[in-house]
């Protein structure tokens, strides 16, 4: 026989999805004509992105579910991190300003960046959706790692151990970050797969394009793949791990030889 | 002159007033019935930030207040939504039907109810009342999924108990839907079988495993494999006795059970993760170790039993929806009219909502 349990407060939980964007050299060639930092950016890997997310985030509005649960930031770093948007609902407007140009891919500046804004980010969250009667907390955050390099800073590779640590922090502990990685043509496959944590099973969410994939359609069905991702993974009230769809043209990373 | 003046304005503004009263009045905008009846959970809320640019000027904001909220619309009819349609004076007293075949639901494409009466053979032991729901969540009408909870009733005539029991697939799971219906249906039927000589309090245990077992089979029956579906589950015995009731609860996982009575809402089985580790559960097949609860209820209480869709949103600190039931079931309320409570409009909870509440009379 069991005694009577306390009363519990009402407790509501919502999510934070973090969108990081590798804004390096390589990310602002043009498609077309091979220029760097061109007048018009919107023909390189990056400006696709950027222009797409502006929909991808209206859309995620419309649902009603994840609109109620969810709220998205996005952050682009090269030579260091910098927020794009900041960590907000999604009825908040969904301007995304451009990042500063920057030649490295520091994974460690982005990795530490992601740490430090946590517990700013889930006040701010528990500020936005603040109700009297209830408790409000915060889920693990999703984080969408898109990257088309390897880990490269201050005139050299970065290597494993000086990022690796800052990944360890954010994706256990008190944040338990969940991370999605999806390579671009020209990135680390290996690195993609250290980065990534799992998904709904054993198989690390580490994805990288297919050789022969048409790069200026890739971002397309990336975010398209991201949109889908945040639908399922929190509509149904599920386990909390991240369902992600191989988007067209990449395929999952068999991180096998790591374990 | 001055003073003339004075006393044409303040005529005009009476005038003006008195204007203002008697069309509110006619709109229905000083009946508390409009402010009682719920707004319908057509359009779930997607709260936009107001336009930051003020009307220029006051014409322009009478015409938005003309167009706004205060249409000419005649108040709602009270008691319209839940009153039965009569079409001849040939209808017998509508009385609570009896819940001997037992009633069990789920929700998997759809939202269901089932209501019923229990009479004790001992004339002065109280009678029994009961509402149920089982809603498919919004959650699941959006992404197509099917939903997964699950409950039903049975009252057992020779022993004079009514059973309850609620299951809340988990919901990353397939077959969970499944899970709960199997659990559902295999509690209600293990519970009254057991050996006489056991309470429900000492036949907890083994009924749980029966239980697990039978959710376990069902899944295997899909395929080989670890099982594809879970749930939680609480079973009530609720005994009528005079001036009230004797109630054992017995549960595993995050649905709960609560009585409401003169003290206001008390928790019976309450397994919150509090904000910890997000989504997890105790679960079918995978604990089938109940906790077990032996409570008395006075007449005039309401025992509920509820997935957490609904119950999490009845909390110990000023939840609104815990305050709002304690005014509504002072009496029982009629069958669908439990079921628009069930249907509470919130932005956060989107999950299936399933409750089963028993009003003690």
């Amino acid at each position: 026989m069991n005694s009577a349990p306390q009363a519990g407060a009402m407790v509501l939980r919502y999510y934070m999805i973090y969108i990081v964007l590798d804004a390096s050299l390589s990310m602002r060639i043009d498609l077309r004509t091979g220029e760097v930092d061109p007048d018009d950016p919107r023909n390189t890997a990056l400006g696709q992105f950027t222009q797409l997310l502006v929909p991808m985030l209206r859309a995620l509005a419309e649902n009603p579910v994840v609109n109620s649960l969810v709220s998205v930031g996005v952050v682009a770093f090269n030579d260091h991190a910098e927020d794009l948007r900041k960590m907000t609902t999604l009825t908040s407007p969904g301007v995304i300003k451009p990042p500063g140009k920057g030649r490295s891919t520091d994974y460690a500046a982005v990795l530490r960046h992601l740490v430090a804004q946590h517990g700013q980010d889930a006040a701010q969250v528990r500020k936005d959706r603040h109700r009297p009667e209830a408790v409000i907390t915060t889920g693990r955050p999703y984080v969408f790692f898109v990257t088309d390099g390897r880990p490269y800073a201050h005139g050299r590779d970065q290597r494993t151990d000086e990022w690796m640590p800052h990944r360890e922090v954010l994706t256990t502990g008190p944040i338990g970050a969940r991370i999605v990685t999806i390579g671009l043509r020209g990135a680390h496959e290996d690195t993609l797969w250290l980065l990534a944590t799992e998904g709904d099973g054993a198989a690390r969410n580490a994805f990288i394009a297919r050789p022969d994939a048409d790069p200026s359609a890739l971002s397309g069905s990336v975010v398209n793949a991201i949109r889908r991702s945040i639908t399922r993974s929190l509509s149904s009230g599920g386990s909390g791990a991240v369902l992600f769809d191989v988007p067209d043209g990449m395929r999952r990373i068999n991180g096998g030889r790591h374990a | 002159m001055p003073e003339r003046q004075l006393t044409v304005v303040v005529l005009v503004v009476g005038l003006l007033l008195v204007l203002l009263l008697v069309v509110a009045a006619h709109r229905g905008l000083l009946n508390s019935r409009v402010a009682a009846v719920p707004a319908p959970p057509a359009h779930p809320a997607v709260n936009r930030p107001p336009s930051p640019r003020p009307p220029r000027r006051l014409s322009r904001t009478v015409r938005r207040l003309m167009r706004g909220p205060f249409r000419w619309r005649s108040a709602a009819v009270p008691g319209r939504l839940t009153a039965p349609l009569v079409i001849s004076d040939r209808h017998p007293k509508v009385s609570e039907p009896p819940l001997g075949g037992g009633a069990s639901v789920g929700c998997t494409g759809h939202s269901a109810w089932f209501r019923g009466g229990c009479t004790a053979r001992q004339p002065d032991a109280a009678n029994l009342v009961v509402r149920g729901a089982v809603l498919r969540g919004l959650s699941h009408a959006v992404d197509g999924s099917v939903g997964q909870d699950a409950s039903g009733a049975l009252w057992h005539q020779r022993s004079g108990s009514l059973y309850l029991a609620v299951a809340d697939g988990v919901g990353s799971l397939p077959d969970s839907a499944q899970a709960a219906f199997t659990a559902v249906r295999s509690a209600l039927d293990g519970a009254p079988r057991r050996p006489e000589q056991l309470d429900l309090v000492a036949h907890a245990g083994p009924l749980f495993e029966r239980v697990a077992r039978d959710v376990d089979a069902g899944l295997r029956a899909n395929g080989p494999g670890s099982p594809t579906g879970a749930t939680t589950l609480l079973l009530a015995e609720i005994h009528p006795v005079a001036g009230g009731a004797h109630v054992v609860v017995c549960g595993v996982g995050d649905s709960e059970a609560w009585i409401l009575d003169q003290e206001g809402w008390r928790p019976i089985h309450h397994e919150r993760d509090g904000g910890g580790e997000e989504n997890s559960t105790r679960q079918l097949p995978r604990h089938p170790e109940p906790k077990v609860y032996r409570l008395s209820a006075a007449t005039g209480s309401v025992v509920l039993l509820a997935t957490d869709g609904f119950a999490g949103a009845i909390g110990a600190r000023r939840s609104p929806l815990a305050r709002e039931l304690r005014e509504r079931w002072t009496s029982v309320p009629a069958p669908l009219e439990f079921v628009t409570h069930i249907d509470f409009v919130d932005e956060y909870w989107t999950d299936d909502r399933t409750a089963v509440a028993v009003w003690i009379r």
